[in-house]
């Protein structure tokens, strides 16, 4: 009875499957397997098969099942094989193997029909071992029975017997894209599908132990990868050297252009992912990275040839290709550098060409500081055009990539402070624009110009010195009413203030505050007097003037002394407690008087005037007399007697004997003779106008500006230590060289010495512990 | 969440408290045994923790993956699950937490629900090529060119609406509804989201993506009416359009997903009692022994009249044949036995999938029934007896056998027993899990064969819990406890790599030890075991062995512990439960200084325990 019972309780199918005939169901499968590659699948049932292996697994039969199966695999592989040998033999002919297999779609073909075929029916036989998979294979840590397949492919028809149906795939591939790359038509999508079979081919060699590998390589990466690398290298190798020899740089960025382009489009077609950046990096370093070097030195289209001639395209390609190797684009900077300061050194020439071309052209005769004026004026221009030239290939050419930006703009900075006399020649330039009728253009124009020469101010180290210039130049236009307007000047000025700060102008600024309340009050106080009378009430600390005491004992003729005791007392009654010293050598004074033919008026500096003056009650005076009776300084007496006796417009005296150089014993007489073709003229001064400074004003300006420094550091040194109180050596120097940015760099031996000196006069000490380190004493 | 210490009976309590003490020193077996026995996994202790909330909060990482795996609900939206996240002992934790959402937990609690989600989406696009099991589709047309289809199955249809059970009776013949038949409207496409909104539902479909808020609710409520449903679908659609926030709806949202199912689960039930009985076709058989004899035969065997007849039984809508063979008990004579199925349900194996798609005979058929325009099965082809014809043309196989075959699929259900099928229907169309221990092993091996995980552990579940049966009822369930029978449940737990069927015959016998060790049947068993391990070395032990070792061990360590015994251990050790008692009482004597010979009491019993198996391995020479 227990008997019966268990009966109906155990699974009866085992009792009935007992005797299943494992060869039997064996054979089923294997004939089932035969079939499904011979497409006659939907003939046969699964639900019988998969019991089949179900039942096997159950008794135990995994591993046979496992191992008949691979083995059943193998062999049909081994034949399909022996076809596709067959096949290719008689597709190539003998030439099989040799270093160039031509193209042969067909071939191609075939291999991936085959393997579709194969992965179809491997996923069919996959499906029926289903169970086997899930329990046996599992169980024992094999691949499943569907990589098997994969990896047979691999091992039983790409690799069998040396590789040699991979050797040739590989070869008909390489030739398939060499094909593509030098522009023939070919089957992409055909090498695409071959590709992805050798991508899918992975797993150990002939389904060994299974040894926790995560990942393996598949065949492409193992295989094809480094074959179509090495043959990638070859060929763009040989490429670049073609392209080389040349010595065509537009034809080599062109070519080397498309070609990555091409290769680029290419690739996402049939090449996977992986290799992309490989292929990439080859291209890009034999292609740029080796040659790009050796586009700069083609003499014909070359980077210094684009450069020169504005070829913005050409270098907005070779831009985007550096841009693709080196994205601080160090050559595209080293090679800009080197020409930007060639460019700049070889001004000097140029402009000196141009004086002196100018000077034979006009023929007239200039003084050598005239010709070296022109000359700086002719610099700065050239300066200015250079870097306008090269701001235009920066836009056009680079995108105008800040790394570049700045390189230029170092360049420039380098070879302008090679030159010392930079400040002063850019002072020059200004003036020469922006003073009255130097030149016909519009005050627009003037300001672009002058814009230009802020970008060269900036370059500038030593801007305390151009400011020094700048201030002389600047007076003397003001003074002499040089300028083309007052607008044009006070825009100057706020670009400088824009540039470097309020600070840097103030004095300036202050300058023409002093013009502007001078006007004013000059005509506050001829309305008063009924007298046309200007005075410059400039302060001292503002305008570059020296002051000269010798001015002070001028003796005024009574017509001058009353106006200037007259202002005296009405400028001391407005501001108390001011001193007024005059300075007759700015000014200028207007006389009429009579010759034979006619009356003129003329205007003539003040101590022109005051000579004159003197000639209304004497009748002829010597040099020695007319020294005496009025006390001007004597440089400046010669200076003025030769304007008014020797130039020879403007001959109101007539000098016995009759040189050019003034003697102190000369004589003078009226002209009687005096003619002028206009009834107004103006008496010029002899070497007033601004120019290019002779080495002993040089070292005098630099003396100078010396000096200045040494109290600009001193002081800027106490301003730091007062708000810091304690700072060690090194970080006041940096605070230093912070704050005197805008002026000038100053050495650091001379802020040594400056430091030393502080020390000396106990504005410093030195901490007792750390002798490196300073206090503030208050 | 309900707290458990209100209203609940005091075994129910009981367990509970062992699963959350389970959950907080993290015993994963315990949990699993728990879990799987029925403990309550989504209530509260008295004071509100969830086993999930003490899982995480010590750090068990297992078993929160566990219980989240099975079905435990952390929804951030309510107060239990934003303070499981919360309280979670490390990252790891949390995002595991965060990682199941409460849809995912439903989801994998009942794959029955998972199941017709996806079925409800299937074929979303007029252009998807892939075979389909939907066979009717409604067809929302307006004055312009737009048109929009929603397909679905008539008989999830019929079962899930009273209205479309009356309703499709008329469309026997037709595989498109035109909207405007149901509710006669001029602009039918003006209810296409409303209506597939319901529809969804009818799908267990409850994450819909759409927010009904975004649909014209006269039109919703009108399309609820239409299809007399379920009354807790209109409420858990008014709950979803009432303006109360989303977390205060999500407690009540979850219990009424939990009805619908609930709900849905009935529904499929009755239908499926109601037809299934009078649609069974049997033939006899002669038992040739062949178990190749399979479909090429048994194909034959129908007229395809029979096959038509059988597919359409009024309101049943069946797609496909399920047969299977019974034997008499000389097992010389056969059944084999027809049922009309549903390729919709039965695709919840894997197998069963694969054996569709997989281009063997048995997918041949599928192709054929497919409605070109809407990509639908087209019941008319299906049934129709001139099929043979047109198959002809497309199938030149089929030009060689004299019968051609009607596109009805015949497939096969791996079982001998009437009874199994009854059970695997069942539980395929209504989730229904009583499975009687008398076909438990049949059902192990079915669940192999089909890859269903479900029904594996749902038998071992049921196998592993004889213990109970057998002391409730011996004179039915003796045979339960005898070596033949633990021998099978043993070679089937090892068939089907069942661990806790290994542990639970290892435990049987651990517990009963000197009626098995001495049968030839046990040691059997033993080289059995021995000889599963490849390439044995003398060192290796016999797993078998081992475990029984194990339980011995515990069990009389356990009877040494003073009373500390668990519930569950009480229900194992109730055959010697006088003999405890006894034990027990003389435990506190222990105390008063009689502690040697009690010892040695239970440590010769569990010598001698030990020495049988020394014996057993002796005698088959696998240790010295």
């Amino acid at each position: 009875m227990a008997l019966n019972r268990r009966v109906k309780i155990r699974p009866p199918k085992r009792n009935l499957n007992d005797g299943v005939d494992i060869e039997k169901s064996w054979n089923v499968l294997s004939f089932a397997i035969s079939e499904i590659y011979n497409k006659n699948a939907s003939n046969l049932s699964f639900e019988q098969l998969y019991r089949k292996c179900y039942h096997l697994v159950l008794r135990k039969q995994g591993e046979q099942l496992y191992n008949n199966v691979k083995a059943q695999l193998r062999n049909h592989l081994l034949d399909k094989r022996s076809g596709l040998v067959e096949m290719i033999k008689s597709t190539l002919g003998s030439s099989t193997l040799q270093a160039s297999v031509p193209f042969k779609a067909d071939i191609l073909v075939q291999v991936n029909k085959d393997w579709e075929d194969h992965c179809l029916c491997m996923r069919m036989i996959s499906d029926v071992l289903m169970y086997m998979d899930r329990v046996y294979v599992k169980e024992s840590q094999l691949p499943m029975i569907y990589d098997v397949g994969i990896t047979l492919f691999r091992d039983y028809v790409i690799q069998y017997n040396n590789n040699e149906i991979g050797t040739i795939l590989n070869h008909i591939l390489m030739s398939g894209i060499s094909s593509n790359r030098s522009g023939r038509l070919v089957d992409k999508f055909l090498i695409k599908s071959i590709i992805k079979m050798y991508e899918s081919l992975v797993g150990d060699n002939d389904i060994g132990v299974n040894k926790n590998s995560d990942y393996e390589e598949n065949y492409y990466l193992k295989s094809f990868e480094p074959f179509f690398m090495e043959r990638s290298f070859a060929y763009y190798s040989e490429l670049s050297n073609d392209l080389t020899k040349l010595e065509n740089g537009l034809n080599y960025i062109t070519r080397v252009n498309e070609i990555i382009i091409e290769e680029e489009n290419m690739s996402v077609i049939y090449l996977p992912k992986v290799t992309f950046p490989k292929l990439i990096q080859l291209l890009d370093g034999i292609l740029l990275t080796n040659n790009i070097a050796k586009v700069v030195d083609f003499k014909d289209q070359g980077f210094n040839f684009w450069v020169l001639n504005d070829e913005y395209k050409q270098l907005n390609l070779l831009y985007s290709l550096v841009s693709r190797i080196d994205k601080s684009y160090g050559f595209i900077q080293a090679n800009l550098k080197k020409i930007v300061l060639e460019e700049g050194s070889s001004l000097e020439a140029i402009t000196k060409e141009s004086v002196r071309n100018n000077v034979n052209d006009t023929k007239k005769k200039r003084g050598p500081k005239e010709n070296l004026t022109q000359y700086a004026i002719g610099w700065i221009e050239n300066v200015c055009k250079l870097k306008e030239k090269f701001d235009i290939i920066l836009e056009k050419g680079f995108k105008n990539n800040t790394d570049i930006q700045s390189s230029i703009e170092s360049s420039f900075v380098e070879f302008l402070n090679q030159c010392p006399k930079t400040g002063e020649y850019l002072s020059l330039f200004i003036d020469s624009n922006i003073k009255k009728s130097s030149n016909n253009k519009t005050e627009e124009e003037c300001e672009k110009v002058l814009d230009k020469c802020v970008i060269v101010f900036r370059y500038l180290k030593d801007k305390d010195l151009f400011e020094k210039y700048f201030k002389n130049h600047l007076t003397r236009r003001l003074l002499q009413q040089k300028s083309m307007s007052i607008d044009l000047e006070r825009s100057m000025i706020s670009k400088l203030r824009q540039e470097v700060g309020s600070l840097y102008t103030s004095k300036l600024e202050g300058m023409f505050r002093d013009m502007k309340v001078s006007k004013d009050l000059s005509l506050e106080f001829g309305n008063d007097k009924k007298t046309n009378f200007e005075a410059n009430i400039l302060t001292t600390t503002f305008w570059p003037l020296q002051i000269n005491k010798d001015d002070d004992q001028v003796i005024y003729p009574d017509a001058l002394v009353e106006l200037k005791e007259g202002f005296e007392k009405f400028y001391l009654g407005k501001h108390r407690g001011r001193n007024l010293t005059w300075a007759p050598n700015f000014g200028s004074v207007d006389i009429r008087t009579r010759y034979k033919k006619r009356a003129y008026e003329i205007n003539m500096p003040t101590y022109a005037g005051i000579i004159m003056l003197l000639f209304e009650y004497h009748g002829s005076l010597t040099f020695e007399e007319i020294s005496e009776m009025t006390n001007i300084p004597k440089q400046d007496l010669t200076r003025h007697l030769q304007s008014i006796s020797v130039a020879p417009k403007t001959r109101l005296l007539k000098k016995i004997p009759m040189t050019k150089e003034i003697n102190p014993a000369d004589k003078f007489i009226i002209n009687e003779n005096f003619e002028s073709s206009t009834s107004k003229f103006k008496v010029l001064t002899v070497s007033l106008s601004n120019k290019v400074e002779n080495d002993n004003e040089r070292t005098e300006t630099m003396a100078s500006i010396n000096n200045s420094r040494k109290f600009e550091v001193d002081a800027a040194i106490v301003r730091i230590m007062k708000s810091r109180k304690t700072l060690s050596h090194n970080e006041l120097i940096a605070e230093l060289i912070k704050q005197l940015n805008n002026r000038f760099n100053p050495p650091p031996s001379f802020i040594k010495q400056r430091i030393e000196s502080l020390l000396e006069r106990e504005y410093l000490e030195r901490n007792s512990e750390n002798r490196s380190v300073y206090t503030y004493l208050a | 969440m309900e707290n458990i210490t209100r209203d609940s009976d005091p075994v129910e309590l009981q367990q509970f408290e062992a699963l959350c003490l389970a959950c907080r020193i993290g015993d994963l077996e315990k949990v699993t045994e728990l879990v799987t026995s029925g403990g309550k996994l989504n209530q509260v202790d008295e004071w509100d923790y969830s086993p999930l909330i003490l899982a995480s909060l010590c750090g068990h990482l297992e078993v929160v993956t566990y219980l989240l795996a099975n079905g435990a609900i952390c929804d951030r939206e309510t107060f239990e699950g934003e303070r499981c996240v919360y309280g979670a002992l490390n990252d790891e934790i949390r995002n595991v937490l965060l990682s199941y959402d409460m849809s995912k937990a439903m989801e994998v609690a009942n794959p029955f629900v998972s199941h017709f989600m996806k079925l409800s989406s299937d074929i979303p696009t007029i252009n998807n090529t892939a075979p389909t099991t939907k066979d009717i589709v409604f067809v929302f047309n307006s004055t312009t060119t737009t048109v929009r289809y929603l397909r679905a199955h008539r008989f999830v249809l019929s079962v899930r609406s009273k209205y479309f059970s009356r309703k499709l009776l008329e469309y026997q013949h037709q595989s498109t509804i035109m909207f405007t038949d149901l509710i006669p409207t001029k602009h039918p496409l003006g209810y296409y989201r409303e209506f597939t909104y319901v529809v969804q539902y009818l799908y267990l479909n409850l994450n819909n993506r759409t927010n009904p808020k975004d649909l014209k609710q006269t039109r919703l409520f009108e399309v609820i009416e239409l299809l007399e449903l379920d009354p807790t679908i209109k409420l858990a659609i008014e709950l979803e359009i009432s303006e109360e926030s989303n977390q205060s709806k999500s407690k009540i949202r979850n219990d009424l997903r939990k009805d619908i199912v609930v709900h849905a689960q009935q529904q499929f039930r009755h239908w499926h009692n109601d037809h299934l009985n009078g649609v069974i076709k049997s033939l006899d058989v002669n038992n040739d022994g062949d178990e190749d004899t399979g479909i090429d035969v048994y194909r034959n065997m129908l007229t395809s009249e029979e096959k038509a007849q059988l597919l359409s039984s009024t309101g049943f809508y069946g797609d496909m044949i399920l047969y299977f063979k019974t034997y008499n008990d000389d097992a010389d004579e056969a059944k084999i036995h027809f049922y009309p199925f549903h390729k919709a349900i039965i695709l919840q194996s894997k197998y069963y999938e694969i054996l569709f798609d997989s281009g063997f005979q048995e997918s041949r058929d599928i192709s054929q029934v497919v409605d070109d325009v809407y990509k639908i099965v087209d019941r008319r082809k299906l049934l129709s007896n001139d099929n043979n014809n047109n198959n002809n043309n497309n199938d030149d196989d089929d030009d060689d056998d004299d019968d051609a075959q009607p596109p009805i699929p015949l497939i096969e259900l791996n079982t001998t027993q009437l009874q199994v099928f009854e059970f695997f229907a069942r539980y395929l169309y209504s989730n229904d899990s009583i499975l009687p221990i008398d076909i438990a092993l049949d059902v192990l091996y079915l669940g192999e064969y089909l890859e269903l995980a479900k029904l594996k552990s749902l038998s071992s579940y049921v196998l592993s819990n004889s213990f109970n049966l057998v002391s409730e009822n011996p004179e039915k369930y003796w045979y339960l406890l005898e070596v033949e029978f633990l021998g099978d449940v043993l070679r089937a737990a090892w068939d089907t790599n069942e661990e806790r069927l290994k542990q639970y015959v290892a435990r049987a016998f651990a517990n009963d030890l000197q009626k098995y060790v001495n049968t030839s049947i046990f040691s059997d068993l033993v080289a059995e075991s021995a000889a599963s391990v490849k390439d044995r070395q003398e060192t290796d032990t016999v797993e078998l062995i081992d475990e029984v070792r194990y339980y011995l061990e515990r069990k009389y360590h356990e009877k040494d512990r003073a009373n500390t015994n668990t519930n569950r251990d009480e229900q194992i050790l109730k055959q010697g439960e006088e003999e405890e008692e006894e034990e027990e009482e003389e435990e506190e004597d222990i105390m008063n200084g009689e502690l040697e010979e009690h010892n040695l009491t239970n440590g010769q019993l569990l010598d001698k325990d030990l020495e049988s198996l020394e014996l057993v391995l002796y005698k088959l020479g696998l240790e010295a």
